[in-house]
């Protein structure tokens, strides 16, 4: 029966949802001027939405195994909480939580937006409406997960992906899609000027606040995503440049150029044209990310069950969202004229600079992603690309981005000479090199010097905002508010990324070793002692652990316990790494293969200050949620 | 002025023509570069005895299909039969590369699902595979009678795969050979 | 007698033993080719891994081919060509510089260069418009 009602909630929010895209015309026609009805449409369907998607949660709960998306996903000896995770485990169900998102978002939408002009907010919501009709009937289509398998309802499920049951299912997805698809509103927004032929910078303060959320929420996922696959795919790698992280960094990218473009908009009337192809941009690239990962075209970890006919669907999608917001782009956008004008040094070119910059990184990411893609369809031949060209075209970039960030930060706005620019970043940069070579101490330069460069624009960052922080409080201290200090924090973030990256890139310990009970092993200055092997018996899976002890001179620092778990159901075997971890420096092992002769393979690894990395983007989340915070508008003026 | 604007629709359109085209291919599927290359030489011992053989000899002057299977593969227990089936044609002599296996269960194999092949080569820890560029199981090989590799399809060998992808080949190698 | 024979099988028992490395180099060069190399070829298996972090029976043996080829006095390119020649282009991770992947290489060049002089020029091009 639940299956059943979740299943006619989604027909029935899809009827809606054709409403709510058509209500503009349809409030035109019944001369209506209150929009109760895109109203009525909107609520509607987020209700039904979310009933529908508390019906599937309700199916794994029960362990309904005539939902055959139930029975592919989950099993009797699943665990509570990954049996809730596994609801969005699998194509059909994370579908569900997509559109639980728009909706979500939509709804938020609708209770802060009373204050934006009501024909506008309406062919918002109308382009809303219009992407849920996608979504909705894909889902009727193609992805139904409250499908059946009556009459042979089988016994045992097939149980979630070892992988999957992890704290990171918990958490990882929710957080992503929240990001992708809150940039649907700026989408909206934008699509919705040029609707109307005409934009103010106006239009730029209401989108900013939705932009920025949907930013820190992207930032957030993907950080947990790092961090999930840190800690579960065995050899300590944060990033592996896989096809679907790249899709989930391309619109991170051009969503930290929009923020940025928004506030010159916002600030000076400029770029505005610019401005709104970011807004599209960005969520065209979250959609695209999603057609990449459900249709079977690339290979990776992360892909779903492919399925061409859902991938020509989700083509068909993204041609008509995507293809009708570039055409109306490109035939109304010219209208918008700009205010103010800049001289060449200024900061609205630094920020331009930086838009420029992150689109390029974008557009070399996508490129590197689809090469093998282009490559195949030119000519048949099969080629990878992978890590090593990532890291060699991304890297150079990336430093010149960090230089020109802290020049951006010192910088004024309209207009500044030379001279005064020179002074501003005399300081910081002479710091920041003294902090590199200092740090040569501990982090001796290795190679081309790509460590000391690192080193250098980390602090380079940091420090350039703390100076920005210093001359504001000694000339003008009464306007350092929210916004000012959410800046701030963030960029201070990006530094610690930085940081965290060159040192983890550069001075990470590794060793792979076969080690029998009793045996020891050093790695840099600590020592691994394997005490014994035993078995251990959890809800769906019986593993075998290692113990060790780890000792720094001195001390022991840690017990670890690295497993490999075989699950019962799904017959899968997979590593449970071991990690100590610590803000300066983790310890991780990881267990191999039994070699015979109570020998193991197992690997160690000593990662200094990567949990930098992660520190640094809760920072850059924490900054976008106080800058969004401090310009949300007051009911009495200060 | 208008022109610049239309930049972003056509690179997108060119986008989703590429994507178009994608859907129907297949990712994970590997031409082999050995194709149009000889066999690479290699001894190899006959399974379950102690006598070695030449790649070479083994090919020459015959058309041979070399299936690479092991007693652990489900797949190739799936395109047996097929296999067994198409033994029975005399003009082409079935070779099998047992890859991986332990001899035992191999021999044991084949004993009860039947012996399709004139002969069978073991490769128990996988070094002549590399040589060969195997990389999964099943995979078939269709090496002409001068030797040389004219086609690798890895995967379940059925009805169609052969009709489509085997017999064209076959067919140009009759033609040239004049056989 | 009898103390001499115990005090010698108790510092024997103190002495622990160290794990052996699972591959064995004659150089700390040798070793530091050996991992550079694996972590740029791409797992036929598991395709999503390297050939350093899969755990896939093939993967092991082209390790230790690797390794073997290494010890026996191969370079790099040798190594390369060795495994290109038998699974293709498609095992390098680290895409080759060939007419097929020019484009690849450059094109990010290209992207930084038009990019930046496009916004200078529009930059410039606002100042006279006043």
């Amino acid at each position: 029966m639940v299956p059943e009602l979740g299943n006619l909630s989604i027909m029935l929010a899809f009827i809606l949802s054709i409403i709510q895209a058509l209500s503009p015309w349809l409030n035109r026609a019944a001369k209506q001027v209150d929009y109760t009805l895109t109203s009525a449409c909107l609520l509607g369907q987020s209700f039904l939405v979310f009933f529908a998607f508390a019906c599937l949660v309700d199916s794994f709960i029960q362990n309904d195994f005539s939902v055959m998306y139930v029975a592919r996903h989950s099993s009797d000896s699943l665990p509570f909480f990954y049996r809730i995770g596994a609801a969005w485990g699998g194509h059909e169900g994370s579908l569900l939580l997509w559109i639980c998102m728009v909706n979500a978002w939509s709804f938020i939408l609708w209770i802060f937006s009373q204050r934006i002009p009501k024909p506008f907010m309406e062919k918002v919501f109308a382009v809303l409406g219009f992407m849920n009709i996608g979504f909705l009937s894909f889902m009727l289509l193609t992805s139904n997960p409250f499908e059946r398998s009556f009459p042979d309802v089988p016994l045992l499920g097939n149980d979630l992906n070892p992988i999957l049951q992890d704290p990171g299912l918990i958490f990882h997805p929710p957080m992503l899609y929240m990001g992708y698809v809150g940039f649907a509103i700026a989408f909206a927004f934008a699509l919705a000027a040029l609707w109307e032929g005409k934009i103010s910078r106006e239009w730029a303060r209401w989108v900013r606040p939705w932009a920025m959320l949907s930013w820190a929420s992207l930032t957030l996922g993907i950080i947990l995503g790092s961090w999930w696959a840190y800690h579960v795919l065995g050899w300590g790698g944060w990033w592996a440049w896989d096809p679907v992280e790249n899709a989930s960094f391309l619109p991170w990218l051009l969503g930290t150029a929009l923020i940025h473009s928004l506030a010159v908009m916002e600030k000076r009337g400029c770029l505005k044209s610019w401005t709104v192809l970011l807004a599209l941009l960005t969520f065209s690239l979250s959609l695209m990310g999603t057609f990449l990962v459900r249709s079977g075209v690339l290979i990776s970890v992360h892909a779903f069950a492919n399925d061409p006919a859902r991938g020509v669907y989700l083509l068909a999608y993204l041609f008509s969202v995507v293809g009708i917001s570039m055409l109306l782009y490109a035939f109304r956008a010219h209208q918008f004229t700009n205010e103010n004008h800049y001289e060449f040094i200024s900061r609205e070119t630094f920020l331009l600079s930086n838009n420029v910059l992150l689109m390029v990184m974008m557009g070399t990411i996508l490129l590197g992603t689809l090469y093998p893609l282009i490559i195949d369809t030119l000519t048949g031949v099969k080629i990878s690309v992978g890590t090593p060209y990532f890291n060699r075209v991304f890297v150079p970039f990336a430093l010149l981005l960090f230089a020109l960030m802290g020049v951006g930060a010192l910088s004024h706005w309209q207009e500044m000479s030379i001279k005064a620019l020179h002074k501003k970043i005399q300081t910081p940069l002479v710091l920041a090199f003294l902090f590199a070579l200092v740090s040569q101490l501990w982090f001796p330069v290795t190679g081309f010097g790509l460590a000391f460069c690192g080193m250098m624009m980390g602090a380079w960052v940091i420090l350039s905002s703390l100076d920005a922080l210093w001359q504001r409080w000694r000339l003008q201290n009464n306007t350092i508010n929210l916004p000012f200090l959410g800046m701030l924090i963030a960029h201070i973030g990006v530094g610690f990324s930085i940081l965290g990256v060159t040192v983890v890139s550069h001075y990470s310990l590794e060793r792979e070793v076969a080690i029998a009970p009793g045996e020891i092993v050093t790695l840099g200055d600590i020592r691994f002692n394997f005490q014994k092997l035993f078995t251990i018996t959890g809800e769906n899976y019986t593993s075998t652990a290692a113990s060790f002890h780890v000792y720094q001179p001195g001390k022991q620092v840690a017990y670890l316990q690295p497993e490999k778990r075989y699950f019962t159901v799904s017959k899968m075997m997979i590593g449970q790494s071991a990690i100590f971890p610590r803000l300066l420096q983790d310890i991780y092992i990881a267990l191999g293969d039994p070699l015979g002769h109570d020998k193991w393979s197992v690997r160690l690894y000593i990662k200094p200050m990567l949990r930098f990395i992660w520190l640094g983007g809760l920072l850059m989340m924490i900054g976008g949620i106080l800058a969004l915070v401090g310009r949300l508008p007051r009911e009495k003026k200060t | 002025m208008k022109i610049r604007m239309l930049v972003p629709f056509v690179l997108f359109a060119t986008l989703a023509i590429l994507f178009w085209h994608s859907l129907s291919l297949d990712p994970s599927h590997m031409p082999s570069p050995l194709v149009g290359k000889p066999l690479p030489d290699f001894k190899a011992t006959l399974l379950g005895q102690t006598k070695e053989v030449r790649s070479g000899d083994v090919v020459a002057g015959k058309v041979t299909l070399m299936n690479v299977w092991a007693s652990w593969c489900m797949s190739c227990y799936q395109e047996h039969e097929f296999i067994l089936k198409l033994a029975q044609e005399k003009n082409i002599q079935w070779v099998g590369f047992n890859y991986k296996d332990e001899t035992s269960k191999a021999l044991i194999w084949l004993a009860q699902l039947g012996n399709p092949y004139h002969l069978t080569l073991a490769d128990p820890e996988g070094k002549i595979g590399i040589l060969l560029g195997i990389y999964n199981t099943p995979e078939t090989l269709l090496i002409d009678s001068k030797g040389i590799i004219r086609y690798r399809y890895v995967g379940i060998l059925n009805e169609s795969i052969w009709k489509e992808k085997f017999e064209p080949e076959l067919l140009a190698i009759t033609e040239e050979c004049g056989l | 007698m009898k103390l001499k024979v115990f005090i010698l099988l108790l510092c024997c028992s103190m002495v622990a033993i160290s794990a052996q490395d699972m591959y064995e180099f004659s150089s700390n060069a040798q070793r530091n080719r050996f991992y550079a190399l694996i972590a740029n070829f791409r797992c036929l298996v598991c395709q999503n891994e390297t050939l350093a972090d899969s755990n896939a029976p093939l993967a092991q043996d082209l390790r230790d081919n690797i390794l073997q080829q290494i010890n026996e006095g191969a370079t790099d390119e040798q190594i390369t060509d060795y495994l290109v020649g038998r699974y293709g282009d498609f095992v390098l991770y680290n895409p080759a510089f060939n007419v097929r992947t020019y484009l690849l290489w450059l094109l990010p060049i290209i992207m930084l260069l038009s990019g930046f002089g496009f916004m200078i020029y529009y930059v410039k091009r606002q100042k006279k418009v006043e």
